[in-house]
């Protein structure tokens, strides 16, 4: 399958302190990386999945495709067409192929525009107007879901759920070919969780659509995703089918967050959580980023930053020492 | 006796036109040393549950009918003052979102020291070597010299350490914890939950777990009270509702856990349709709109509760009676 985008070595920095401040406190980067170094593709009509714990850069990384905020460097491809260099038509055009849905679902939807209004601002903005609107809006609101009657309604007056439903709606309204959805089950119900990752399905099964898939709900993302990322501190630690990071997670940060998932069973028990937390990103660790916390620490991860590398067919891990897939403890493959 | 005693509580809010039921009708109790599970989705009357015990509801609700008995004490009846000596100290409670509990202008050290104001038998140094060991207890690293930390210094996972460790200062006998991992990511959840597991090893008391993750409350819970649209459904010990659930909310509920999910399933279950009005007067089951098994009885009685085994009990037509 042709590759639909194409992310290399892509990275966005922020400043994260003010110079002075920065000076006063001696950090000498006042920089962060919020995305280092990531590389993924998705091909046509395929699902990725991005997993991580708050701040791993999920989003960050969701906004630089979409152009929200500017790569440092790296590349972003659709299509093989680099992402433009310049704004103005050249990323409306962009924009008009990619749409995302945001985290909060009411918070990302004007609270003065009707639904209707909301469904056809994408028009208005990239100068379609002309169309025929309320069929538009009929169109859009039918493929997510909703009946008509939701059209006249205002952002306060719909559930978690059904803003959802809009967010997507008006993602879906210039028919792009990536859909970035950030959060997509967040505060939901769990009985309405899955009938928003139901509708994904549906729309990647009746428009082909792509989908980035950004959330830190493992247990849905096992289902909704044929390819996994795990990011960790702006990098992605490892990639791999799904169904075989879940089964058998190579890097040891992968296997402590499948770990650490809730199981709602009672006679099964979890093992104890990993300790302590994700480092500042101001201040990153020596070596691999995840040292502090493996459990599996050696001395070389203390001093060497592992690079991504291929662990099995179809599997990339950033670890000097992967798990072995048919093993608990970690085997050293050769070093790079 | 139970520690807490709910019996026959209804919560009504103030509608537009008509009352809204909150809480129909709920009875419960917990035993000392025991974690109770309060499951339900939005709507389901759980938060005003937990706000009616801590009698913090808001000015338009309304306790319609029931008591609430804590060690023998009637809540519902006790003075402002009363109830007020009680909050924090015997009943203490932990919320979803540990940055809107803490105080962001005053020390963590400033504020564990203030919430003792009750314990006139220690000096302040004293009651700063206690809020130093209850940190300690809750896992902050290098309590001694974080006390004097802001709030916004700490990450959301410590902050919710230093609530819980604030709930504590208290000796409470019931810890309610309403939503404690839900803000939480799930590394940090795995811990709090480890956390709390310990805790109630030197804590007689018992604690209230309010939760809409199945898991969560699989992972630490003794008993399960699951409600629905402001009724209880069922309840039982966690591993009989589990492996046995009788009443089809609670089934479809534990069915709709991704989780659970073989890889190659098709697609999420769901629960079809919504909640009933919780204004209009209940001649119905209040789960017959959705339930798949619903049948004639189901649309025109409500069922009563119906016990199955020691602990558990269920309301479905579907159970006899």
């Amino acid at each position: 399958m042709a590759e639909l985008l194409e992310i290399e070595r892509l990275r966005v920095r922020f400043r994260a302190v003010n110079p002075f401040s920065a000076w006063l406190a001696g950090i000498r980067d006042p920089m962060i990386s919020a995305v280092a170094d990531v590389s993924l593709s998705i091909p046509e009509g395929g699902a990725f999945g991005l997993v991580g714990e708050s701040g791993s850069g999920k989003t960050t990384l969701g906004r630089a495709v979409m152009g929200l905020v500017p790569a440092e460097s790296g590349e972003i491809r659709l299509r093989g067409a680099p992402f433009p260099r310049r704004g103005g038509p050249a990323l409306k055009a962009w924009r008009h192929q990619i749409a995302m849905t945001f985290q909060d679902p009411t918070g990302s939807l004007s609270p003065r525009l009707t639904v209707r209004a909301l469904i056809g601002e994408p028009f208005r903005i990239h100068g379609l107007a002309n169309r025929d609107l309320h069929a538009e809006a009929r169109r859009l609101i039918a493929l997510v879901g909703l009946s008509e009657d939701f059209l006249d309604r205002y952002p306060h007056e719909l559930s978690g759920g059904q803003a959802r439903r809009v967010g997507i709606a008006r993602a879906l309204a210039l028919d792009p070919r990536l859909l970035i959805a950030d959060e997509p089950t967040a505060g939901l119900d769990v009985s309405v969780q899955g009938e928003v990752l139901n509708l994904l399905a549906r729309l990647r099964q009746e428009l082909g659509i792509a989908l980035l898939l950004i959330t830190h709900n493992l247990a849905a993302v096992r289902l909704a995703a044929e390819r996994l990322g795990v990011m960790y501190m702006g990098r992605l630690v490892e990639t791999g089918p799904t169904a075989g990071v879940f089964r058998n997670p190579a890097h040891p940060y992968t296997a402590a967050l499948l770990a650490a998932i809730p199981i709602a069973d009672p006679t099964r028990h979890r093992e104890r959580a990993i300790a302590g937390e994700v480092p500042s990103l101001l201040n990153r660790p020596a070596g691999c980023e995840f040292h502090t916390r493996c459990q599996y620490v050696q001395a070389r991860c203390r001093s060497e930053a592992p690079d991504s590398r291929e662990v099995a067919r179809d599997r990339c891990a950033r670890c000097h020492f992967p798990l072995n897939p048919r093993d608990s403890g970690p085997i050293a493959i050769g070093s790079s | 006796m139970a520690l807490l005693e709910v019996d026959g509580l209804s919560v009504d809010f103030a509608g537009s036109q008509r009352p809204i039921h909150a809480l129909r009708d709920i009875s419960f109790s917990i035993e000392r040393g025991r974690i109770v599970g309060l499951v339900g989705e939005s709507g389901s009357g759980k938060s005003t549950l937990s706000l009616a015990i801590l009698r913090l509801l808001a000015p338009s609700a309304r306790i319609a009918a029931g008591t609430i008995r804590f060690d023998g004490t009637d809540l519902l009846a006790l003075s402002s003052e009363a109830m007020r000596g009680l909050r924090g100290e015997r009943i203490a409670m932990v919320f979803q979102d540990p940055m809107s509990t803490l105080n962001p202008v005053l020390s963590v050290g400033a504020q564990m020291v203030d919430v003792q104001f009750r314990h006139t038998d220690l000096s302040r140094a004293g009651k700063r070597g206690r809020a130093i060991a209850l940190l300690s207890r809750v896992g902050i690293p290098d309590p001694e010299r974080r006390i004097d930390d802001y709030p916004h210094q700490f990450s959301g996972g410590m902050r919710q350490r230093i609530s819980i460790a604030m709930a504590l200062s208290g000796r409470p006998d019931l810890l309610i914890a309403d939503e404690p991992t839900t803000a939480l990511d799930v590394t940090l959840e795995a811990q709090i939950l480890d956390l709390l597991r310990d805790l109630r090893r030197d804590f007689a008391g018992a604690i209230l777990l309010v939760s809409h993750h199945l898991g969560v409350v699989a992972e630490i819970c003794d008993e399960v009270v699951v409600l629905y649209a402001g009724e209880l459904v069922e309840q039982a010990p966690v591993g009989e509702l589990f492996a046995n659930p009788r009443h089809p909310y609670t089934r479809a509920l534990i069915e709709c856990d991704p989780g659970r999910l073989p890889e190659d399933s098709p697609s999420f279950p769901t629960i079809p349709g919504r909640l009933p009005d919780l204004s209009a007067p209940r001649t119905e089951c209040v789960f017959a709109a959705r339930c798949p098994l619903a049948f004639e009885r189901c649309r025109v009685e409500a069922p009563a509760m119906i016990d199955i085994a020691p602990g558990h009990r269920a309301s479905c037509h579907l159970l006899g009676g």
